[in-house]
């Protein structure tokens, strides 16, 4: 079975690096460090899943959802804002941003794997003619 | 100083009454001495003039009846017939001449011729006595052996009647021949004087021997006015006569005060104005005196001391009347003034704490934005170093075994880097609060429903004891939520093997005399110490750091507080056996 494709855009290099050596066995990782480029590589990359930063120097996470609305292949992709501004939920599936789903730095292993296993696009259930 | 200034201020107005009664009753008076004075002093000149007139009129009728009988003892027919017919029994009407007479007539009642062995020569208008021997009656035995001109002797007729003889010898060549006497009734001389029966106005004659040779009244003629004073057991002393009596006797004219008997009441002295004057007749000097009653001196002065008295209460009245509306003007004044200050201190007090709520809620703003700021800086390193080690974990082969030790050691520092970090915020989150307007009661019994699982597994027993009626205050019940959870928590954590919270609400006052609402959270555990208690609200300072404390806790409580204008107070109770935190809301 294919892998899952999450993208992991952080301005960080080095948290973007440490997520994907630590998802790279689980998921089919790819990451970012520039908002600005996201469009591009989701056009190119197709992820199930894009994991946000919000707060980034070139064009924060927020700005780039909106961005995303733009393509209709791009509309539908969830995406899981992880930051360093909201506090640390005891639930992390109902901390919300901007009806996004999110979760706090600095993140365990478990909480971002559990996290995104909860947030990856349901495969729809098939057609019967 | 106060207390004193306020004192006078207050009895100022009573004493500024006090002051005007006694002055305007000295002046009232001082008006009415005066008065009196000029009333008397007047009253007593008037009388003098009128007693000056009336003595006139009887210098006059003396001089002139003394000068007649004088004029007649000259007459060689009246010493001739004293010549003649002395020793024998005389003719009436033959020798007294009716032309000889007629000038005496109208002064005297009668005349009498008697020679110098007392014998009655010729008498008119009525010859009753001619011929007889009358020197046996001591007057005439008197006027014979004094041979000279003499009146003021009393003498009482054969009818009974008191009248005056004024005798006037008679000589011729030297020889004394006898005397001529003139009988003058003593209506005559009373009068040529003031009389007004049953009036207060009246004058008298005495005579050296203090005689009445006249009076108003018939029944003191003849009477001596110290044996009346006597009789009426009244002292000369007592009657203030006898500065008057010495004057008399001097012959000078004068005037006072004293107690006399009032014409209508013989027996009962009053008081009088009198004056008095010196009469001659003849040789002899009297004392004519003028009285009025001193009541009808003093009705002028009674009424003006009336009409003193009506203006003084009136003006008294006026001046209290008007220091009462002065007092109460002042008074309403005080009060509106007062009042005006309660609202500024009010006000003021307001403002004071709203202007420190901004304040704090400024500081907290921008701690918030600092913090914010950290939060995030600290994170992202926090995240690298979490994932990175969790990595280094999962691929590390077998070595040295310290090192999955050392790796878990920093993965417990980044959470716990991360755990202050989150308390930094939600201290720096305080900065807003939305307030509400409830009963302090309702937030607690939900901070203690929040925590009753806590409480329940430490084996701690809740007692509470909400006042009743306690007033309504502003808070933010979130906040206050807050607030009370986290005393909560520290009170559990003070109490490791159980015990006993006791949580009350109660209404108190300040030193300043402000109310407050208080909630009190007790526990039953170990107390703290005197340092620990200093540095309380110090941020970061704990005595669990080995248990996750942060020491933000009572930093954030005292923080949120402070924004609602109020104050958080800790203190160990039962001599070290528990701590009680208390928190004052303003009402």
């Amino acid at each position: 079975m294919e892998m899952k494709r999450i993208l992991v855009v952080d301005d960080e290099p080095a948290f973007t690096r440490a997520v994907e050596a630590n998802l790279s066995g689980l998921y089919n990782v790819r990451v970012e460090n520039h908002g600005a480029r996201v469009c591009d590589v989701v056009q190119e990359f197709h992820p199930d899943l894009i994991l946000l930063d919000i707060m980034m120097p070139d064009m924060d996470g927020c700005a780039v959802v909106q961005k995303l609305k733009e393509y209709p292949s791009a509309r539908d992709i969830p995406v899981v804002f992880i930051t360093a501004l909201v506090g640390k939920s005891k639930s992390p599936q109902k901390t919300m941003v901007n009806d996004h789903p999110g979760i706090a730095k600095p993140v365990t292993l478990e909480e971002l794997t559990n996290c995104i296993e909860a947030n990856l696009k349901q495969p729809a259930a098939p057609k019967t003619l | 100083m106060l207390i004193k200034s306020a004192f006078l201020k207050k009895i100022f107005p009573y004493a500024g009454m006090v002051i005007v009664v006694i002055v305007v009753g000295y002046f009232a008076r001082q008006n009415h001495n005066t008065f009196e004075q000029n009333v008397v002093t007047q009253t007593e000149h008037q009388l003098l003039d009128t007693v000056r007139y009336e003595g006139g009129l009887l210098n006059e009728y003396a001089f002139n009846l003394t000068q007649e009988l004088e004029l007649l003892a000259g007459e060689e027919l009246v010493q001739d017939s004293f010549s003649y017919r002395s020793g024998k029994p005389a003719q009436a009407g033959f020798l007294l001449l009716e032309d000889s007479y007629k000038d005496v007539k109208s002064l005297a009642t009668s005349l009498t011729m008697i020679d110098a062995a007392g014998r009655v020569i010729d008498e008119v208008p009525v010859a009753g006595n001619a011929g007889k021997d009358i020197s046996v009656e001591v007057d005439v035995a008197q006027g014979l052996a004094g041979q000279r001109q003499g009146a003021g002797r009393l003498v009482k007729t054969v009818s009974g009647d008191l009248v005056l003889a004024y005798d006037q010898p008679v000589f011729s060549q030297g020889k004394f021949l006898g005397l001529l006497r003139a009988v003058v009734r003593l209506e005559t001389l009373q009068a040529m004087l003031t009389r007004e029966r049953g009036g207060d106005t009246y004058s008298f004659i005495l005579d050296r021997e203090n005689r009445f040779l006249s009076y108003p009244e018939t029944h003191y003629l003849g009477e001596n006015l110290l044996a009346l004073l006597k009789d009426n057991n009244l002292s000369l002393n007592e009657s203030r006569l006898a500065p008057l009596l010495e004057k008399m006797k001097t012959g000078a004219d004068g005037y006072g005060t004293c107690l006399l008997f009032p014409l209508d009441s013989p027996h009962q002295a009053e008081a009088v104005v009198v004056a008095f004057t010196h009469v001659r007749f003849g040789a002899e000097v009297w004392s004519l005196v003028h009285v009025i009653d001193y009541d009808a001196v003093a009705k002028p002065i009674n009424t003006n001391a009336r009409d003193n008295l009506v203006f003084a209460v009136f003006v008294v009245l006026l001046l209290c009347l008007s220091g009462a509306f002065f007092l109460r003007e002042e008074r309403r004044k005080n009060l509106e003034l007062q009042r005006l200050y309660d609202n500024l201190a009010k006000n003021h007090e307001a403002l004071r704490s709203t202007q420190a709520m901004l304040i704090q809620s400024a500081k907290m703003e921008s701690v918030g934005k600092l913090a914010a700021g950290v939060a995030h800086e600290v994170k992202n390193p926090l995240a690298v170093i979490l994932l990175g080690v969790r990595y280094i974990k999962d691929h590390i082969g077998p070595g040295d075994e310290h090192v999955p030790l050392f790796l878990t050691d920093i993965e417990h520092a980044v959470e716990r880097a991360d755990t202050i970090i989150k308390g930094l915020l939600d201290f720096s989150s305080t900065s807003r609060v939305e307030m509400q307007t409830l009963n302090i009661q309702e937030v607690v019994e939900h901070s203690l429903l929040l925590t009753k699982h806590l409480l329940k597994e430490k084996g701690i027993r809740v007692t509470t004891d909400f006042g009743k009626y306690l007033p309504l205050v502003d808070v933010d019940p979130n906040k206050v939520e807050q607030v009370c959870i986290n005393l909560v928590l520290n009170a559990i954590q003070a109490m490791p093997s159980g015990g006993e919270l006791r949580v009350n609400t109660h209404r108190d006052k300040s030193d300043d005399g402000r109310g407050w609402v208080v909630v009190a959270i007790e526990d039953t555990g170990t107390g703290m110490s005197e340092r620990v208690l200093n540095e309380l609200f110090v941020p970061f300072m704990t005595t669990k750091r080995g248990a996750g404390g942060t020491g933000l806790g009572l930093s954030i409580v005292k923080n949120i507080m402070e924004l609602h204008g109020g104050r958080v107070v800790l203190k160990n109770i039962n001599e070290g056996h528990g701590v009680q935190a208390s928190l004052w809301f303003k009402i």
